[in-house]
């Protein structure tokens, strides 16, 4: 077990690297002076010169990248064009809003979406199930803003239950969240009921009611647990998607959160921040992935054992 | 000699598969609807400059931010613009976008491909590193960081979304390829002399075509999405583009005023993808002979 997580963490090690390299060399290839940014309008250009190399800008291209690793490991990621603010700092402070929006959207796909995909295999055919597939189908065509949009005219227009702009609290959480949930929530359904199908035509499920066993232990014993891998690689994937592109319902919902502050440093030609951003967020992704790799080989101990698969 | 029958059988038969797998989505319902349904709409779109009652950018102060009638079926806007024109005129702009998006990733994705499990060695070690990097990004913000270099704009959008797929469009094509590449008929080709790019294209690539076509379906409605957030956020397309992602952004503030500048845009994308995914859908049951 310690030598899966030893390797599986070796195995890391270059995909940071890699993109740590990817985000320095967007960094570079994006047009633009940072020195001349900076500096105050109507400058020489001696002091424009002065600036570049007080950031190290004239250095040759491997210190600057150095410089730029060695920092971050260090969590500086440098400091905001506008206002001076430190990056780290500044997403930071947005990360909490985007979180709770993140997992109460999850919280929604897990508990709607597993279910009613199991409803869906258990009936295969019938009525119940196209029914599910048809919405849940319906929820994959329909942008996460468009829905948030619906929800708004709907709910906080029409009905006026709840307030249209976020603030703190359960209450503002609810439409955001579902209009966020709705296309994870149809792709778990999916998800859930193929992966059950493809479960419940082996062998061992076969086995399991030959010997007699009661079908709801076969269900949750024998048939979920197996169904879950794929349930819980999806999920890993979804959570780094979500908490980026929670920025649509962030913008329509009015949330100070983390996707909106990457699209407005990206729209205010912010670096500083755009980088900071994309580099935090990558390297959590690819943690978090870590995390999720670690706990399948504690689940699954066929992944343990080998390996040395093709990946 | 047997050998060059035996090539001639085979393309014969992926060829025959295709085609068996056409005659089978005709007979899926819900498919035909949503092959209907798109095809409306890009029609639609097409023909937009005979339709479309009005022009796109029309202002007329006098109607402004009418509700739906029978002289603006959709309302105007807050510039008198009708928004029933502005949805068909959007159409080229969404769909088209979202069309040449596909066509980006899937293109480079097969190109990179292809040449990584052809030629092996240190250019598909290469090729598969790149491409393992790139996907270790949330594709969202792959997308964004792109979308920071280039700028805002409709252009920038369509390439930055169809370059974030073109690496996993080049792992599935690899895969596909490599399982290929032992097949008999290749090395048969070999032997007779056909050179590489020959077999490239007219052996493997044809049996590759109905997997790639599957994924490329549903990849377009999550394009022609994309497209919509992208301009809804202003990073996509700008004022006073008819972009139907756009219009939204562009009705935020007149959601209590008038809802209906919202309402149809998003109608329209959510026609236009739920059209796509019933098509998808019944490609991926009608072409993949295992799913039966």
């Amino acid at each position: 077990m310690g030598t899966y997580i030893l390797r599986r963490i070796f195995l890391i090690i270059p995909v940071l690297l890699g993109i740590s390299l990817l985000i320095f060399a967007i960094a570079k290839v994006t047009p633009g002076d940072p020195a001349a940014a900076l500096a105050f309008p109507n400058t020489t250009p001696a002091r424009i010169e002065f600036l570049r190399h007080q950031l190290g800008l004239d250095q040759p291209i491997y210190v600057q990248y150095g410089r730029f690793l060695w920092n971050a490991i260090h969590g500086d990621l440098g400091v905001s064009y506008r206002g001076s603010i430190p990056v780290l700092k500044a997403l930071l402070d947005r990360l909490p809003n985007t979180l709770e929006l993140t997992l109460a959207a999850l919280a929604i796909t897990i508990v709607a979406g597993i279910p009613l995909g199991v409803l869906a295999a258990s009936n295969k055919n019938k009525l119940i199930d196209n029914t599910i597939m048809v919405t849940a189908l319906t929820g994959l065509s329909i942008p996460s803003f468009y829905l948030g949009i619906i929800l708004i005219i709907v709910f906080a227009v029409h009905l006026k239950l709840v307030s249209a702009t976020g603030g703190p609290g359960l209450k503002n959480l609810i439409l955001p969240a579902v209009a966020l949930a709705a296309a994870p929530t149809a792709v778990m359904i999916r998800l859930t009921r193929a992966s059950m199908l493809e479960v419940v035509s082996k062998d061992y499920v076969r086995t399991a009611r030959a010997k007699g066993l009661k079908e709801r232990i076969i269900l949750v014993r024998h048939i979920l647990r197996n169904s879950l891998i794929p349930i819980a690689t999806f999920l890993g994937l979804l959570t780094g998607n979500l908490v980026v592109g929670a920025v649509f319902i962030e913008a329509v919902f009015a949330r100070p959160g983390f996707g909106r502050f990457l699209v407005d440093a990206i729209i205010a030609r912010d670096y500083p921040q755009v980088q900071g951003a994309v580099l935090f967020s990558a390297c959590a992704f690819v943690g978090l992935n870590l995390l999720i790799d670690i706990l399948y080989g504690i689940i699954d101990p066929r992944i343990r054992l080998e390996d040395k698969r093709v990946e | 000699m047997t050998t060059i029958a035996n090539i001639q059988d085979h393309k014969r038969k992926s060829s025959s598969l295709l085609s068996l797998g056409l005659q089978r989505l005709r007979k899926n319902r819900l498919a035909m609807v949503g092959l209907g349904g798109i095809t409306f709409l890009i029609v639609l779109a097409v023909l937009a400059s005979w339709i479309s009652p009005y022009s796109p950018s029309t202002q007329n102060y006098n109607d402004i931010l009418n509700a739906p009638s029978a002289k603006h079926y959709f309302g105007t806007d807050d510039l008198g613009r009708d928004t029933f024109s502005r949805v068909i005129w959007g159409g080229r702009e969404s769909l088209g976008t979202g069309f040449i998006a596909v066509l980006i990733g899937v293109i480079g994705g097969t190109a990179l491909g292809t040449i990584a499990a052809f030629y092996g060695g240190a250019v598909d070690t290469v090729i598969s590193r790149v491409a393992e990097v790139f996907q270790a990004f949330p594709s969202i913000l792959l997308l964004l960081s792109i979308v920071s270099v280039l700028g805002p704009g409709l252009g920038t959008a369509m390439f930055a979304i169809g370059l974030t797929w073109i690496p996993g469009y080049a792992r599935l094509v690899r895969g596909l390829v490599l399982a290929e590449k032992n097949q008999d008929y290749v090395i048969a080709s070999k032997l007779i002399g056909a050179r590489d790019g020959r077999i490239m294209f007219r052996h493997i690539l044809p049996n590759l075509l109905s997997q790639i076509v599957v994924y490329a379906t549903v990849d377009l409605g999550n394009a022609i999405i994309l497209t919509a957030g992208l301009s809804y956020i202003g990073l996509g397309a700008q004022a006073p583009s008819a972009e139907w992602g756009a219009m939204l952004g562009y009705a935020r503030s007149y959601i209590y005023l008038a809802p209906w500048l919202s309402i149809f845009p998003g109608l329209a994308i959510l026609i236009a993808v739920l059209s796509i995914n019933l098509l998808g859908d019944g490609l991926r049951d009608a072409l993949d002979p295992t799913s039966r």
